[in-house]
């Protein structure tokens, strides 16, 4: 599978990563995953930039994790959305259609 | 919610570090774990999976790292590493610590010690409140500056009220003690009852003056100092209400006054009221003695001040005075420690120079450090440190010296305060306002954190641009950028010193010829006694006489005594007489009264003292109540009125009768040795009127002059006393009161020096650092030169040279600045210029030796240097 590595700003992946978890908790490899997966693989998430975004939301209270066991019987850290988290990503997701509106009839005008 | 949530984390993070380093390490080696897994199932071997997923984490320190950035409490955590590793690092290297330490705490200690000093004396002034309101009046009559108030006098300005709310006025007064335990002479003041409202301070214990208390009758109350009440009443508050006897007469304590209150002086021992309506005052309303102080009423400005002074005293003078006077207003500050502002500024000027020195050294001595270190900062780099941590991290070391150099300094300022009041305290009564206050200590807070940021910041950016590759192969070369900031800073260093040691040198040879001007008299082997004679048993000249008599014949028979005499107002006694004259024959112009120092003095007194006599005699016995009316004049009066001619046989006269001048004496400086002699009329104790006598003389100053004067002194007390038991004695020798009297000189001259010797010290161990440094660089080009034929003396020439050239520029730099600044010693300096050419020669010249010296070690060790290990150095 081809990546495509496009700069992402910190904002996009606060969104990507509060979507991923909308439907389900995942642990950090898991929600790479599921981030490429939507993004139909447009986007590879490094831990380098995921964890600490992962950590940065948690600590501003939109995710809460807990340790579970994974698929292979090993411990991992699975995060899921708050309350709190799911008002951020409703409001994230309408700033960002109103963004991109905007932008894409900047971009069709003449 | 988000705050909440951020607070409690944030919490979590600085208390449970541990768990939460534990968890992020188990999360990321379970990505690990599961990428793996994900790589097998792909189809790849174990191994190759792990590596492969190991390669895609980008390294394990790393992400853990990138995901403590951004944690909640990182920069405080982080901090707290610094600190803690900063610490480390700084114990494990000692002795560097503890030099940075001690110079940092030597250069912020002297500073805050000047300036506090400089803040309490100068900037807060008195210490009364509101006390830029408080002025005293003087007056200048031709001939003579700064003169006193007459009783009448005050009470004409007392009724113009426009400028000041209330005007008080004092004498120094002696109180003979006599109820508790020996008589003793305690110096008191006699004041108006106003004086403390003036000032702004009531009594610690009992109370102040009442207006009534300045009437006759009333007058018989006194407030104790809190040494007195301390000293001779062991702080009984009991001492209130009880009578005590002063000068015979039985007063009431009616107050204690707070320990620090030292009006007009810290020799104030008590206070009684002067009865301004009272016979003492009423007998000479002319004679003046009083000191005015006044406090302004609200709205009337300094300039407002002048000008209604200038106008009041027009209005002020006696229909019948034709003397011309010219009032005017010093403020009690500028009174009070206008003498000191130069000197103590100066004093601040070079402290901060020394400052400047110490960071200058410090900074030098962190570069060279930082150097030592490259090895280690470039594996902290490579273990992933920015070099925004590294830059962090550094600085907090600096920061952590400067704290260390501070906390020290603020000892060094407090122990070293004490210290100055212990030993000049006496002599220098304002050091006693000195004290440490919130603005000290925001001042050393100030100049350490300065200081950290000044030596800090430069090693800092630095070092912190280590590149690996040189740093890990274990090269220790520095920069060339490295090693002309080390040499700029020597050169400052230098520049500063000289600038510093030159200042001193001036001050030290003003001091010196100071020391060594010529009093007009022989002072050593001289003792003197100092005897108050009390109103109640020397009530008039007659008894005034009879013991002059007496005491002077049992004084010249006692063993060992070469000559004797006594006179009124002893030179540096601190007294003094001033009273007008006339001469016959040249009567003094319209408005000018001639005005010379009058000195009641006995057959015996020039011998002893030692003045020379120019012309005609001294006086003898024969110069009695019955015999012609005769005085003495100094040279300088006689060359004033007989410039061409003898002055013997000319009459002269201070009151009624007209003398006849006998003799002429040398100049005598009379008060201080850096000022000029004043006119001096001598006349006989026996001729002076007696309605003059029994008030100037009150204190009879025996002058013996011995062979041995310390068993002369013991028993020229025994004499005294066995004339009147109750007699109060002081003695000292002549020469004391001289050491005295340039007490401040001394003080500040020894402090520069103190600051002087240093910043020299630092300035070389400047130059032997780099240096030294500099040796250890060219190890291996020194024994390439040994090798190929150098001598050990051309190596050794070669490494002074460049000492030299290192200290030539700093020296001529400061010897230039301190051409400039040199002016602004212009009023403390004594009998030299302020370009004094043996100082401005000599003190290079030292420095350029010194610097030599300094550089020496060094180079005598690069002789020493083996071409062979040499060689092997990198």
């Amino acid at each position: 599978m081809k990546e495509k590595k496009a700069d992402l700003l910190q904002g996009t992946l606060h969104l990507l990563i509060l979507k991923a978890l909308a439907a389900q908790a995942l642990h950090g490899l898991g929600v790479s995953n599921r981030i490429n997966q939507i993004t139909k693989g447009t986007f590879q998430v490094k831990p380098g930039s995921l964890f600490p975004a992962l950590h940065r939301m948690e600590e501003s209270g939109w995710l809460k994790s807990s340790w579970g066991d994974s698929e292979n019987n090993r411990r991992a850290k699975y995060y899921t959305l708050t309350k709190a988290g799911r008002r951020q990503l409703e409001a994230e997701t309408e700033d960002w259609l109103t963004i991109s509106v905007g932008i894409t009839s900047a971009l069709r005008a003449t | 919610m988000s705050l909440f949530s951020r607070i409690a984390s944030l919490c979590r993070n600085l208390i449970r570090k541990g768990k939460v380093e534990q968890e992020l390490s188990d999360e990321v080696s379970s990505y690990v774990d599961l990428a793996t897994r994900a790589k097998i199932k792909e189809g790849l071997t174990e191994r190759d999976a792990r590596r492969e997923a190991l390669v895609d984490l980008g390294g394990v320190e790393q992400v853990k790292e990138q995901v403590r950035e951004v944690r909640l409490g990182h920069f405080l955590d982080t901090r707290w590493q610094d600190l803690r590793f900063g610490l480390r690092t700084l114990r494990k290297a000692p002795i560097f610590s503890l030099t940075v330490a001690l110079v940092l705490a030597l250069g912020i200690g002297s500073t805050a010690l000047m300036f506090t000093i400089v803040n309490s004396v100068l900037v807060q002034g008195p210490p009364y409140p509101q006390a830029d309101r408080l002025y005293m009046l003087w007056q200048n009559i031709p001939q003579e500056d700064h003169v006193t108030f007459s009783a009448r006098e005050f009470n004409a300005w007392k009724k113009q009220t426009e400028v000041f709310e209330t005007l008080s006025t004092y004498m120094g007064n002696g109180f003979a003690l006599s109820s508790a335990g020996d008589p003793e002479l305690l110096f008191g003041y006699l004041v108006t009852p106003s004086l403390f409202r003036t000032l702004g301070t009531n009594a610690a214990l009992g109370r102040v003056f009442l207006d009534e208390e300045g009437e006759v009758g009333k007058d018989h109350v006194v407030i104790l100092s809190h040494s007195v009440w301390r000293d001779k009443f062991a702080q009984r508050p009991d001492v209130l209400g009880r009578p005590i006897v002063l000068n015979g007469e039985p007063y009431t304590v009616v107050g204690v006054m707070p320990p620090e209150f030292d009006f007009p002086q810290a020799d104030a021992k008590l206070w009684a009221p002067a009865a301004l309506d009272g016979p003492f005052f009423q007998q000479h309303p002319d004679a003046h003695f009083l000191r005015v102080i006044g406090r302004l009423k609200s709205g009337v400005t300094p300039q407002r001040l002048q000008t209604e002074v200038d106008l009041l005293g027009k209005r002020v003078d006696a229909p019948d005075d034709e003397t011309s006077r010219h009032y005017y207003a010093v403020s009690l500050k500028e009174f009070a420690t206008g003498q000191l502002h130069n000197p103590l500024l100066v004093l601040l000027a070079a402290v901060g120079f020394l400052l400047l020195i110490a960071c200058a050294n410090v900074a030098n001595l962190m570069l060279a450090r930082a150097n030592a270190r490259q090895g280690e900062i470039a594996i902290r780099a490579a273990m992933g440190a920015s070099r925004r941590r590294l830059i962090a991290q550094l600085l907090t070391e600096a920061g952590v010296l400067a704290s260390i150099g501070g906390i020290a300094g603020l000892a060094i300022a407090v122990w070293g305060l004490d210290l100055l009041k212990l030993f000049g305290a006496e002599n220098i009564p304002e050091l006693a306002h000195a004290h440490l206050d919130r603005m000290a200590l925001s001042f050393v807070f100030l100049i350490s954190t300065a200081a950290g940021l000044v030596f800090g910041v430069g090693p800092a950016f630095t070092a912190s641009r280590t590149s690996f590759q040189t740093a890990l192969k274990g090269t220790t070369r520095s920069t060339t950028g490295a090693d002309r900031t080390r040499q700029a800073l020597v050169f400052i260093e230098v520049t500063l010193a000289a600038v510093l040691l030159i200042g001193c040198a001036l001050m030290m040879r003003s001091f010196l010829t100071l020391m060594q001007v010529d009093p007009g008299f022989r002072p050593e082997n001289v003792v003197t006694a100092n005897a108050g004679l009390m109103k109640e048993r020397y009530p008039d000249a007659a008894s005034i006489l009879r013991l002059y008599q007496t005491s002077l014949a049992s004084v010249r028979s006692l063993p060992g005594v070469q000559a004797a005499g006594t006179v009124t107002h002893l030179p540096f006694g601190g007294n003094d007489w001033g009273n007008g004259f006339e001469i016959e024959g040249q009567p003094a112009p319209a408005g000018v009264e001639y005005s010379a120092q009058m000195r009641p003095a006995s057959p015996g007194y020039f011998p002893a003292l030692g003045i020379s006599l120019k012309q005609g005699r001294e006086f003898t016995e024969s110069d009695n109540e019955t015999a012609p009316g005769v005085a003495i004049v100094n040279e300088m009066l006689a060359k004033r009125f007989w410039p061409n001619e003898s002055p013997l046989g000319k009459k002269i006269r201070f009151h009624k009768d007209w003398l006849s001048i006998v003799g002429v004496s040398g100049n005598v400086k009379h008060s201080r040795l850096d000022a000029n002699s004043d006119a001096e009329i001598y006349v006989p104790y026996p001729q002076v009127p007696e309605d003059v006598m029994k008030f100037v003389g009150r204190d009879m100053n025996y002058v013996v002059r011995s062979a041995n004067p310390a068993s002369t002194a013991g028993e020229l007390r025994r004499a005294i006393r066995a004339l009147d038991p109750q007699m109060v004695v002081k003695i000292t020798t002549m020469q004391a009161l001289i050491h005295d009297s340039i007490a401040q000189p001394r003080f500040r001259t020894w402090l520069i020096g103190i600051f002087s010797i240093f910043a020299l010290t630092l300035a070389c161990l400047g130059i032997y650092g780099v240096i030294a440094y500099l040796v250890t660089q060219r190890y291996k080009e020194i024994g390439i030169r040994l090798a190929l034929g150098a001598t050990r003396s051309n190596i050794l020439q070669l490494i002074l040279a460049r000492t030299l050239k290192l200290t030539a520029a700093g020296i001529l730099a400061g010897l230039i600045a301190a051409f400039f600044l040199s002016r602004f010693l212009r009023t403390i300096l004594f009998g030299i210029t302020v370009h004094d050419p043996i100082t401005f020669v000599a003190v290079p010249a030292c420095l350029i030796a010194i610097a030599l010296l300094a550089g020496y070690l060094p180079a005598r060790r690069a002789t020493r240097v083996d071409p062979v290990t040499s060689l092997r150095y990198e």
